[in-house]
C-alpha cells in the first residue's frame, strides 16, 4: 500500500439527492482510496452507504461532485459496463448467484457476453474456486451450496478479472458469525496477497477491524473524515 | 459456456414455456404452411393450365363467371379457327362429379388437343365415343383404382385406359374423358362446350395483340365472353375460396398471433429475469449484450417452431389434402414458398425481439437488484 501513488478512488464531493422522494441521500462526500487499501464504510440502514457503493461504481450518477477512478472522472468513460467488468469486482449480501447455472458458470457470468469464452477463462474461473476452497462443487447446482460456500463463489466471480477494486455490499449480512469471519479473512487476505483496494459497507461495526480505515456515514454525511 | 450456451441454458430454464411457446409457434407455422401452400396451388393451378400451356385466351358464355354454367356451342370453335391470329382454338368441358363422398373434376378434351401432349400417361389415350377414362396419379393412388379397373361416371360405366400425371394441381386427381363422349353422355353438354381455349400465332402473342383480339372475338361471336388467359386465371383466383386474399388474411392472423404468442413469453422472461439483467448489468454486461441475448432466444425459438411446423405442415399438408380424395386444389411449394417462410419467421423474431428488448431499455441495475 502507497499513499504516495495517485488515489485509485477518489471521491469528490459527492451529493445524491432522489428527486422522486425528495430524500437527500448523499451530502457532500469526499474521500480517497489507494491501491491495496481496505475501506469500511459503515453506518445505520439508510444513511446512504449503498447508494454511495453504486455511485462508485458508475451505477447511479451522483447530483452533484465526482467520482474519479485512476484519476479518470466516471462521467468521461465512454463505456462504463467495460470499466466495471475489467476495474470493479462486486460482493452482495444476497450473493446475486444464478440457479439455472453451475458454480463455475457463475463465476464466468462477467466474461460470457461474448460468442466464444478463451480457455483461460474457465482455467482462472477453476483457480479461483480452487483458492476459495470450493473447487470440487465447481459442476454442482448453487442450490446445493450453503450460504457460506455461495458468497465465495460471488467473491471468485468478482476477482474473475483480477479487478484493482472490490466493492462489497454487506457481504456477510446473510451469514453466520462463523461464515462472516471466514468471508472476512477471505477478503483480507485478498486485499493483501493481490493488493486489490477493498470497499467494504456494513452497518456490523465488529467488522471494522479487518479495514486498515473506517469512515462512518450518517444521514448521508462523513462523520468521521 | 460461452454466449450461445449461456442464452440456450436461459431459455430451456422454464422447460414447460419453452415447448409450449415453441409448440405455439410450430402450430401457427403449420397453419401458415397450409394457407400458403393452398394458395400457391391454386395460383400454380391457373398458371399451369393457361399460361404455361400457351394458352393466351380464354373463351366463355358471355358474362358467365361461373366455368361449370357455362355453355359455347361448337360452332364458335370452328368460327374462331378462321380468325387469322389464332394458331389454335379447343373447345373443353369442366365438369365436377361425385365419386363415393367426394367430388372430382372431369375434363372432355378433344383427342386432337395439344393438352395431351403436356400430361405423361401410363396407359393409352381413350378411344373416341368410348366410355373409356384416364384417371389422375393422385386419384389413382388414393383411390387404389388402376389400369383396366371401372368406375362410374354420371351413372355410367367408364373403363380405366390410362393414368397420367400432370404439374397442374387442378389436374392431379381428376378424369379426362374424350370430349364428344362427354357430350354424349350428358345432354347438357351436346354440341356445346363450356369454354375455347385459345393459342395465338407467335408474332400476336403479345399484349396489345392479344386485347386486339380479344375485342375481335367479343365483336365476331356476340354471345361470348372472351378474356386474356392472366386475368381469367387472376378473376378465378380471387373467386375461389375469395382467392388468395383469405389465405393471406388466415396467414397474417396467425402470424400475427404468433408473434404476439412469442413476445409475451419473451416479455414474461424478461420481467422473470429482471433480477439477473440487473446483476449483468452490474457486473459489466451492456444492455445491448442482453438484448442481443434476447434476440437470439427469439431467433432460436423461431427457427426450432420453424423447422417443426415447415416439417409438419408440409405432411399434414400432403395428408388432408390426401385424404379428400378431391383434389381441385393441391397444395404448391415453390422456392418463393420457402422463402415466404422464412421470411415470416424472421418477421416473427425481429419483432418479437424487439417487444421484448423494449422492456428492459429503461432498466435500472441497481432498482432491480435492490427490489428482489
Amino acid at each position: 500500500m502507497s499513499k504516495k501513488q495517485p488515489p485509485l478512488l477518489n471521491v469528490d464531493r459527492v451529493s445524491k439527492l432522489f428527486t422522486s422522494g425528495r430524500t437527500q441521500a448523499l451530502n457532500d462526500i469526499s474521500f480517497k482510496a489507494h491501491q491495496g487499501e481496505f475501506l469500511s464504510i459503515y453506518g445505520p440502514s439508510g444513511s446512504g452507504k449503498t447508494t454511495l457503493l453504486y455511485i462508485i461504481a458508475g451505477l447511479i450518477r451522483p447530483s452533484k461532485g465526482e467520482v474519479f477512478i485512476r484519476g479518470k472522472s466516471l462521467s468521461a468513460i465512454p463505456n462504463l459496463p467495460c470499466m466495471r467488468r475489467k476495474t470493479i469486482g462486486f460482493i452482495f449480501q444476497d450473493f446475486y448467484l444464478y440457479p439455472s447455472f453451475t458454480v463455475l458458470e457463475n463465476v464466468l457470468l462477467p466474461n460470457v457476453n461474448q460468442f466464444t469464452l478463451a480457455k483461460k477463462w474457465v482455467i482462472k474461473a477453476e483457480t479461483l474456486l480452487h483458492q476459495l476452497g470450493i473447487h470440487r462443487k465447481a459442476r454442482q447446482n448453487i442450490n446445493e451450496l450453503s450460504c457460506g460456500e455461495r458468497q465465495r463463489v460471488c467473491i471468485a466471480r468478482a476477482l474473475l478479472n483480477d479487478p484493482a477494486l472490490i466493492l462489497a455490499d454487506e457481504p456477510t449480512g446473510s451469514l453466520d458469525s462463523e461464515n462472516s469471519i471466514n468471508v472476512l479473512e477471505i477478503l483480507q487476505k485478498i486485499n493483501e496477497q493481490r493488493n486489490t483496494t477493498i470497499l467494504m459497507v456494513t452497518h456490523d461495526t465488529s467488522v471494522s477491524k479487518y479495514a486498515h480505515r473506517n469512515i462512518e456515514i450518517i444521514d448521508g454525511k462523513i462523520r468521521n473524515p | 459456456m460461452n454466449f450461445l450456451t449461456f442464452t440456450v441454458k436461459d431459455l430451456i430454464r422454464r422447460k414447460i414455456r419453452y415447448i409450449l411457446t415453441l409448440l405455439g409457434i410450430t402450430i401457427g407455422i403449420v397453419t401458415c404452411i397450409i394457407m400458403l401452400a393452398l394458395s400457391e396451388g391454386i395460383r400454380d393451378s391457373f398458371k399451369g393450365a393457361y399460361i404455361e400451356r400457351n394458352i393466351d385466351i380464354v373463351v366463355f358464355a358471355k358474362d358467365e363467371f361461373n366455368l361449370l354454367a357455362s355453355r359455347i356451342d361448337n360452332s364458335v370453335v370452328e368460327g374462331l379457327k378462321n380468325i387469322h391470329e389464332i394458331e389454335n382454338a379447343t373447345g373443353v368441358i369442366l365438369d365436377i362429379v361425385k365419386y363415393r363422398k367426394s367430388y372430382v373434376p372431369v375434363y372432355g378434351w378433344p383427342l386432337d388437343s395439344p393438352m395431351f401432349g403436356e400430361i405423361k400417361i401410363n396407359g393409352r389415350l381413350p378411344l373416341s365415343g368410348q366410355r373409356e377414362v384416364l384417371i389422375g396419379e393422385l386419384f389413382a393412388q388414393n383411390s387404389g383404382k388402376k389400369i383396366g379397373d371401372t368406375l362410374d361416371i354420371k351413372r355410367k360405366t367408364f373403363h380405366i385406359v390410362g393414368i397420367f400425371q400432370s404439374d397442374i394441381p387442378f389436374e392431379k386427381s381428376a378424369f379426362i374423358v374424350p370430349l364428344i363422349t362427354l357430350q354424349r353422355l350428358d345432354r347438357t353438354y351436346r354440341d356445346t362446350v363450356v369454354a375455347i381455349n385459345v393459342t395465338l400465332k407467335p408474332a400476336y402473342r403479345i399484349k396489345e395483340k392479344i386485347d386486339l383480339v380479344t375485342a375481335e372475338i367479343e365483336n365476331t361471336f356476340p354471345e361470348v365472353s372472351a378474356q386474356s388467359s392472366d386475368i381469367f386465371g387472376e378473376e378465378r383466383t380471387e373467386m375461389i375460396l375469395m382467392g388468395e386474399k383469405f389465405a393471406q388474411l388466415v396467414f397474417l392472423i396467425t402470424l400475427f398471433a404468433v408473434i404476439l404468442g412469442l413476445s409475451n413469453t419473451m416479455i414474461t422472461s424478461v420481467f422473470e429475469k429482471r433480477k439477473l439483467m440487473g446483476l449483468l448489468m452490474t457486473i459489466g454486461w451492456k444492455k445491448s449484450d442482453i438484448m442481443k441475448s434476447l434476440f437470439l432466444q427469439a431467433f432460436l425459438l423461431s427457427i426450432a417452431g420453424g423447422i417443426l411446423g415447415v416439417t409438419i405442415g408440409f405432411f399434414t399438408t400432403h395428408y388432408i389434402f390426401n385424404q379428400l380424395v378431391i383434389q381441385i386444389f393441391t397444395p404448391s411449394w415453390d422456392y418463393l414458398f420457402v422463402f415466404k417462410v422464412i421470411g415470416t419467421l424472421l418477421v416473427v423474431t425481429v419483432t418479437a425481439s424487439v417487444i421484448s428488448s423494449w422492456s428492459i431499455v429503461n432498466i435500472n441495475p441497481i432498482e432491480v437488484i435492490k427490489s428482489e
